[in-house]
């Protein structure tokens, strides 16, 4: 049985436009655009879908870490839930540049402290700055291709020749959450224990990250 | 008033004022019925919104103009080259773009479809139709050798809330080779109206079937009520296919099911289901109704209009005709209750209990009423008025299931009189002044979505919007006239992005510099405000204004600008004025940017557009701090590096400042904690400093190294 909106004949176009999709995809995320004329920003993209992941709470289960662990050179499959980092819901790209090879992608940011396993929120420190931003550095390299082995079951990685994927040159960081997010995984955490302790660390957390939103 | 006539080919609109007077008439080709007025009284309209065999039209939104008819702009959707006939581009346009307009007149587009040759999600600016795509996650799919691919994610249509806000459900999907979802997680997408984007998720699967996105409508407290179906790949249906979440703070409080059991579902003209229409009532309630029905699977009935708890979904009332009615809600009324039709049984109106009364039929259309509290029914004749059938509920924000008489998908009550909100966020606090850690004045209490303080009377400058480039690039206050020209640049307020970091200070800065355009004037000068919100706005402020023969004054945020590694340790520090609260590098003045300002040298006619004798304070926190700027690897401040590009003394604060109604020699405080000044004339930039030993604004000059003190 077919989706509803997906009829043969449809299913046809969207397969012949999810094509042409990656094409234009394709032109995004080249590192040697600058030749065909393609605006290469794909770097500060990478950066905003991560930051979009964190702003959506995903890096906080392991599964989003996972997927988010694509985004780094250096990935830590290991998803720290000890103590996660809180930033302001509001953040956006500060500065950009990008030579081909390696790109610097500043995201303006606030530190809004952090919580850690037994939901206790820890403010952030004081700083002289008015505003803040992380720097990550980008470089360039082989784009890959997923597709399954001869068992039909081992999925295998193959190189997409010319085409080049920007990552992360640095280990991730703690995982993090804007303030929203991090406001529902208090939520979740909060019905998920019996320990009066974590709920009454809980109750306060959410008092405080409530003002924020 | 507009009368849209299509006959499938081609469509008239006519435009007649509230009294039935015709304005004009203009012949369109085919437009779709997702037509919607737009914030500035014109007519958002949708071209060419067909799929036929060797189509040669792209799709087209029109924003047409109120008294004219004629076309502002448009936005064309982009075919799929190749796709067409014999290798001609397709254009296939089977899903109409859904569109929700916000009070400043941006318009939110979310386009479903593959081919519907436009940004998922965009933002366009209702004034000049230039438009922002905000990105929408792909979808992934398998194809039959197993390469995974990105491709669309089914998205809803978007409403704007009454504070401006803006929201959108999407579902994102993996699917396997064998068409098979083997997951899909539906999100909430709220875009602040100062421009923050958060999405949440609402509800996950991995029992292969959709979440199609429904319909959402706000509570008018700050929160929403989202809401979805669900819809099996094997073609079956669920029990309860139509769910709901209430979202509040960016957090999913309750989760139920509509109370809605079809045996079949109904679907649209995009074959997908029919979501429940949905108005927001009062006490809590919302009304619901799923249109038509082939039969409700518990009792063999037809469609219901049902009254429901918002934040349980616990049922109050329900009326279901059998299946041979099609029913539709047309407005929440006066009584708490609900005015529908039944096209069995005709216009009928339901109090807060269910009790109904049947008011008779009407011959046309389904009945819609009018910002004037009028009714109308279009048929076959044209426009015709009702006397009106029922009291409507003036008040309420989400009154018809698009929201509002003008169909925006905006909530917006009939009368703004009687207006009610309960919403926290909505009630004006006292502002308090205090200092960061930085020193940087600022407003407590206020959230960046709330509306500014009413300017304060006899304040020009506070009336001045920002810069609206390219058609608008200075927004000043007229010239005076008088000796000497002064230029006074205002920055953008500030946003309150986290605790220990309100940086919103109202009207304060345009009060200081109020103050000082008077202070000017009085003696006899030509002082001309100009607000700005990035480098740009500055130049322009600085070059279209003739010779500044006097100086120039900059009220607005400054200070330190960090940088840090994802490990949070600092690798550059800079200072930077910040002459827009938005991100980006050109909202700020910086050591990378600041020789964009240079050109003011020569701009003149071969000289420089600051007399000899100008100079410019900097009237912010620490422009004048003096670091080693790692992005130029020199010690340095910002209101050095701007000294040098303009070839002009700058003065500028090494300290933070603060807000008093007594200038710097009279002010008895340290520091601004703790202070209220009033939304009042006059106002004061005061640097931090014992009482009558307040440090001056450093000297630089474009030939010294380091400013100095003065």
């Amino acid at each position: 049985m077919s989706l509803p909106n997906e009829d043969k004949t449809k299913g046809r176009r969207v397969r012949d436009f999810v094509l042409a999709l990656i094409v234009a995809i394709a032109c995004a995320t080249t590192a040697s655009s600058q030749t065909s004329g393609c605006l290469d920003d794909a770097p500060a993209k990478n950066i905003e879908l991560l930051w979009a992941m964190a702003a959506r709470g995903e890096l906080l289960t392991p599964e989003g870490w996972h997927r988010a662990s694509g985004y780094f050179a250096k990935p830590n499959e290991q998803h720290d839930d000890k103590v996660i980092e809180v930033m302001s819901g509001y953040y956006g790209l500060n500065s950009y540049s990008n030579d081909g090879k390696v790109a610097t992608v500043d995201m303006e940011f606030t530190d809004a402290g952090k919580i850690d396993s037994s939901l206790h929120y820890t403010p952030p420190k004081e700083t002289e700055a008015y505003k803040t931003a992380f720097r990550y550095k980008l470089v360039a390299g082989p784009a890959y291709i997923a597709w399954y082995g001869p068992d039909g079951k081992a999925v295998q990685q193959k190189a997409i020749p010319g085409e080049k994927a920007w990552l992360i040159d640095s280990p991730p960081p703690r995982p993090w959450a804007t303030v929203n997010a991090a406001i529902r995984y208090v939520l979740e955490m909060r019905n998920k224990t019996n320990d009066p302790i974590i709920k009454k660390n809980a109750d306060e957390t959410l008092s405080i990250l409530l003002k924020m939103h | 008033m507009y009368l849209i006539q299509s006959n499938g080919t081609t469509a008239v609109v006519q435009a007649y004022t509230g009294d039935g007077q015709q304005m004009w008439q203009n012949n369109f080709p085919v437009l779709n019925a997702n037509n919607v007025p737009d914030a500035n009284g014109g007519l958002l309209i949708v071209e060419n919104q067909t799929c036929t065999n060797g189509q040669t039209q792209s799709m087209s939104i029109v924003d047409v103009d109120p008294t004219t008819g004629q076309p502002l702009w448009q936005i064309n959707a982009a075919g799929i080259p190749g796709e067409g006939q014999g290798g001609a581009t397709l254009y296939c346009f089977p899903d109409a773009p859904q569109m929700a307009v916000r009070g400043d007149g941006t318009i939110a587009i979310s386009a479903p479809g593959n081919t519907s040759g436009l940004p998922e999600f965009e933002l366009v600016n209702g004034t000049t139709g230039s438009a922002g795509a905000i990105s929408i996650p792909p979808s992934l799919f398998m194809d039959e050798f197993g390469n995974v691919i990105q491709g669309y994610s089914p998205i809803g249509a978007p409403i704007v809330d009454s504070s401006d806000n803006t929201y959108v459900e999407y579902e994102v999907r993996n699917v396997n080779s064998a068409n098979q979802i083997t997951s899909a997680v539906l999100y909430l997408m709220e875009i602040e109206e100062a421009g923050p984007i958060t999405s949440i998720q609402l509800s996950s699967t991995t029992s292969n079937e959709n979440m199609f996105p429904g319909r959402i409508i706000p509570d008018g407290q700050g929160g929403v009520l989202a809401t979805w179906v669900i819809v099996p790949s094997n073609g079956s249906i669920p029990a309860n296919p139509y769910q709901a979440a209430y979202v509040i703070s960016g957090a999913v409080t309750a989760s139920y099911s509509l109370p809605f059991t079809p045996r079949n579902f109904v679907l649209g003209p995009d074959s997908l289901p029919l979501s429940p229409s949905l108005v927001l009532g009062e006490n809590g309630v919302a009304f619901a109704t799923d249109g038509a029905s082939t039969g409700d699977i518990t009792n063999g009935q037809g469609p219901k209009i049902v009254s429901f708890n918002f934040a349980s979904g616990a049922v109050n009332w329900t009326y279901q005709p059998s299946t041979q009615s099609a029913l539709s809600i047309i407005a929440t009324t006066s009584s708490a209750g609900v005015a529908i039709n039944d096209s069995q049984n005709g216009l009928m109106q339901f109090d807060s209990d269910g009790n109904a009364t049947t008011t008779g039929t009407t011959s046309g259309g389904i009945p819609q009423y009018s910002w004037t509290q009028n009714w109308y029914t279009q048929g076959g004749v044209g426009l015709s008025q009702l006397a009106p059938p029922f009291g409507l509920d003036p008040g309420g924000i989400w009154a018809t299931p698009n929201g509002n008489p003008s169909q925006s998908s905006a909530a917006i009550p009939l009368c703004e009189c009687f207006a009610q909100s309960t919403d926290p966020t909505q009630t004006p606090e006292n502002p308090a002044i205090k200092l960061t850690s930085t020193g940087t004045a600022m407003r407590t209490g206020q959230s960046p979505v709330l509306a500014q303080p009413a300017a304060a009377s006899n304040c020009p400058v506070c009336t001045l919007p920002a810069p609206n480039p390219p058609s608008q690039t200075t927004s000043c206050t007229a010239p005076t006239g008088g000796q000497s020209t002064f230029v006074i640049l205002v920055g953008d307020p500030g946003i309150n992005v986290a605790t220990g970091h309100e940086h919103n200070v109202g009207d304060l800065f345009n009060l200081a510099a109020q103050t000082q355009a008077n202070s000017l004037q009085s003696q006899g000068n030509n002082a001309i405000a100009c607000r700005v919100s990035t480098i740009q706005d500055v130049y322009h402020a600085l070059t279209l204004n003739g010779s500044i023969s006097g100086g120039v004054y900059y009220f607005g945020h400054s200070g330190v600008f960090d940088i840090l590694t994802a490990a949070k340790v600092r690798i550059s520090r800079t200072t930077n004025v910040f002459v827009g609260q938005a991100s980006g590098s050109n909202t700020n003045i910086t050591a990378l940017n600041v020789n964009f300002l240079s050109p003011i040298q020569t701009a003149n006619a071969g000289g420089n557009f600051l007399g000899p004798n100008a100079a410019m304070t900097i009237n912010g926190c620490q422009a004048g701090l003096t670091v080693f700027d790692t992005s130029v690897n020199q010690y340095a401040s910002i209101a050095q590096l701007i000294s040098v590009n303009i070839a002009r003394g700058v003065f500028a604060y090494d300290v933070g400042i603060y807000f008093s109604q007594l200038d710097a020699q009279q002010d008895q405080h340290i520091r601004g904690v703790g202070l209220y000044p009033p939304d009042a004339l006059p106002m004061y930039v005061v640097p931090e400093g014992s009482p009558g030993q307040k440090p001056g604004p450093l000297a630089c000059t474009p030939t010294q190294p380091y400013c100095v003190k003065n």
